[in-house]
């Protein structure tokens, strides 16, 4: 179910003083089974373009295409749309409100019409993806601590089975194993069940090692849609946008200004140990 | 929908009515609001409605704003007009049916209390469109500081009502917020009868108290991290200093005060 953005724009508070446009023309697709990064900087517009993908906001102009559905059509049915694109928004753990964490994260299934019999199997099968043990489940959310919570939001969306998973910044002000964990979740719901996934993110190490392509946003306009490597060439343009390339992509960005050439392309730190491997093969020098 | 509700906002503008001292602003909207209550007849309700279109206009905040300020308060317009207007006595019965009737009188008096209750809002709006929440704090500090004396505590009341007013426009955005995450995992709001639509908002509700409360809590704490210990020696960096536009504006006040007295009187 591809996700088609067409000439939208937003505008916040239009017409009292606080107007702010937060979207301005923009377009892109994204297919089926793609995993695709938002990166911009902060206030860019990057919270407001995904809550256009299930239609909590409409655009002024332009429109949103889920799945062959016109989001922006009077008599769509929301509770479909939102059934099939999951969002975690940013800082999710303030949405929980349930006695216990097996209540919180059936609220999503029940509200879609879900048997309670469902949703015990739902909920079996979403825990251990996001890394939460079952003994969690009959505490309140609100003694758990801030990573705990935020998994139980994640898994509170998961539990919906959605086709299209929108994720706002999940891993912003957890630890690295706390990060990577919920990464490596993500990856593995991507590749294992085909799930659409675009990630928010500020951190360009989590993105080049996750994702195959990168929309990026600048005051509310799309600057590129293209594949990590193509993007991250030009770390010029990033940086006059507030953005930057990753760090091993400095490093090996360096290198070769000091004239030890390792390739184009390299975003990761695994395909620089394969880049210095065969350069050293080859018989370059350090 | 949330969004419509201005109460409390600031507009950071640069207006005469923006550079009234605040003090002065204050009695001025106490004043009005008297005046809308003297103010029984069309021909003054023309003169406050021209006063107040001519106060917004130099405000520069726009009558989109002013009348956006008034939607929420449809319900609560059209219900009391209804019931001044059928349950109002009077001897001229225009139109009757059982218990219910409408006489001249009901129609005057469900007309004046629309006007006045519009009025009221428009006015009180006005103020903490074209006032800062500091300025706001410092004018009504100031004023109740006589009453400090009889051992009002000034200060506090002052630093209690500008928190509430600033954190009106934060609450509703909050909510705004957790709506929408509600919404994205399958809340429905909008349909169902009034019980489960009650039941639809225990899952917004819950998380603002529990963010109300944690605000709440930050927020003493960063006040006690500046060393804020309530209003005992406690001097402003700006001191509010009454100008040559005050008195004009306090001339304005006057010459309108006076304009509503005698229409009251009759003349
Ligand atoms: N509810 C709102 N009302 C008015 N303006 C808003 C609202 N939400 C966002 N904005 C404005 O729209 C712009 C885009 O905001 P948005 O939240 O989409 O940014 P973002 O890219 O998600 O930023 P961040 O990385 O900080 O999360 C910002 O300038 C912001 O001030
Ligand atoms: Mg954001």
């Amino acid at each position: 179910m591809p996700i088609i953005v067409q000439n939208v724009s937003y505008t916040y508070g239009k017409g009292s003083p606080f107007e702010k446009k937060a979207l301005e023309n923009i377009s892109f697709t994204i297919d089926d089974g793609d995993f695709v990064a938002l990166i911009g900087h902060t206030g860019s517009g990057k919270s407001t373009l995904i809550q256009l993908f299930n239609g909590l906001l409409k655009p002024d102009s332009g429109r949103v295409i889920v799945d062959g559905v016109d989001l922006c059509a009077d008599k769509t049915d929301m509770q479909k749309v939102r059934s099939c694109v999951g969002i975690v928004f940013q800082y999710p753990e303030y949405q929980l409100f349930e006695e216990t964490v097996y209540k919180d994260i059936a609220y999503g299934p029940a509200n879609l019409g879900k048997t309670s019999e469902e949703i015990a199997l739902i909920i079996d099968e979403v825990l251990p993806l996001v890394g939460l043990d079952a003994d969690v489940l009959q505490k309140s959310p609100f003694e758990l601590s801030g990573g705990q919570k935020r998994r139980v939001a994640i898994a509170g969306v998961l539990a919906m089975q959605p086709k299209v998973l929108v994720l706002d910044e999940p891993t912003a002000g957890l630890d690295p194993a706390g990060r990577n964990e919920i990464l490596s979740c993500i990856k593995n719901l991507h590749d294992k069940k085909g799930t659409t996934v675009i990630l928010v993110s500020h951190s360009m190490e989590d993105v080049a090692n996750t994702v195959d392509k990168i929309l990026v946003v600048s005051d509310g306009e799309l600057l590129a849609y293209d594949t990590v490597a193509n993007v991250f060439k030009d770390s010029t343009a990033l940086k006059n946008i507030g953005l930057n390339v990753p760090q091993v992509t400095r490093v090996v960005n360096h290198l070769k200004a000091k004239g030890i050439d390792l390739g184009d392309g390299i975003c990761t730190v695994d395909a620089a140990v394969d880049a210095i491997v065969r350069y050293m093969k080859e018989g370059g020098k350090c | 929908m949330l969004k419509d509700i201005t109460l409390g906002q600031y507009f950071p503008l640069d207006s005469v009515i923006h550079k009234i001292d605040p003090r002065f602003k204050i009695m001025f909207t106490l004043c009005y609001i008297v005046l809308i209550f003297f103010a029984s007849s069309p021909a003054g309700y023309l003169a406050v409605g021209i006063f107040s279109f001519l106060v917004i206009k130099l405000s520069k905040v726009g009558f989109k704003v002013v009348l956006k300020s008034l939607k929420p308060l449809l319900f609560i317009l059209c219900f009391t007009a209804v019931i001044n207007l059928f349950f109002t006595g009077g001897d001229t019965i225009l139109w009757q049916w059982k218990f219910l009737k409408i006489t001249t009188d009901g129609i005057i008096n469900a007309a004046n209390m629309a006007l006045r209750l519009v009025f009221l809002v428009v006015g009180s709006s006005i103020l903490t469109y074209t006032t800062s929440p500091i300025l706001l704090t410092d004018g009504i500090e100031r004023l109740l500081s006589p009453f400090a004396k009889l051992g009002l505590p000034s200060h506090e009341l002052a630093m209690m009502m500008t928190i509430a007013l600033r954190f009106i426009p934060t609450l509703l955005e909050e909510t705004e917020k957790i709506i929408m995450a509600q919404k994205a995992r399958g809340a429905d709001f909008e349909s169902g009868n009034l019980i489960r639509r009650a039941k639809a908002l225990i899952p917004v509700l819950v998380p603002l108290f529990i963010s109300s409360f944690r605000r709440a809590d930050e927020l003493a704490t960063a006040m006690e991290c500046r060393c804020y210990r309530g209003g005992k020696g406690r001097t402003s960096l700006r001191q509010l200093r009454v100008t040559s536009l005050d008195w004009i504006a306090l001339g304005v006040m006057l010459i309108f005060a006076l304009v509503i007295i005698f229409i009251n009187l009759g003349f």
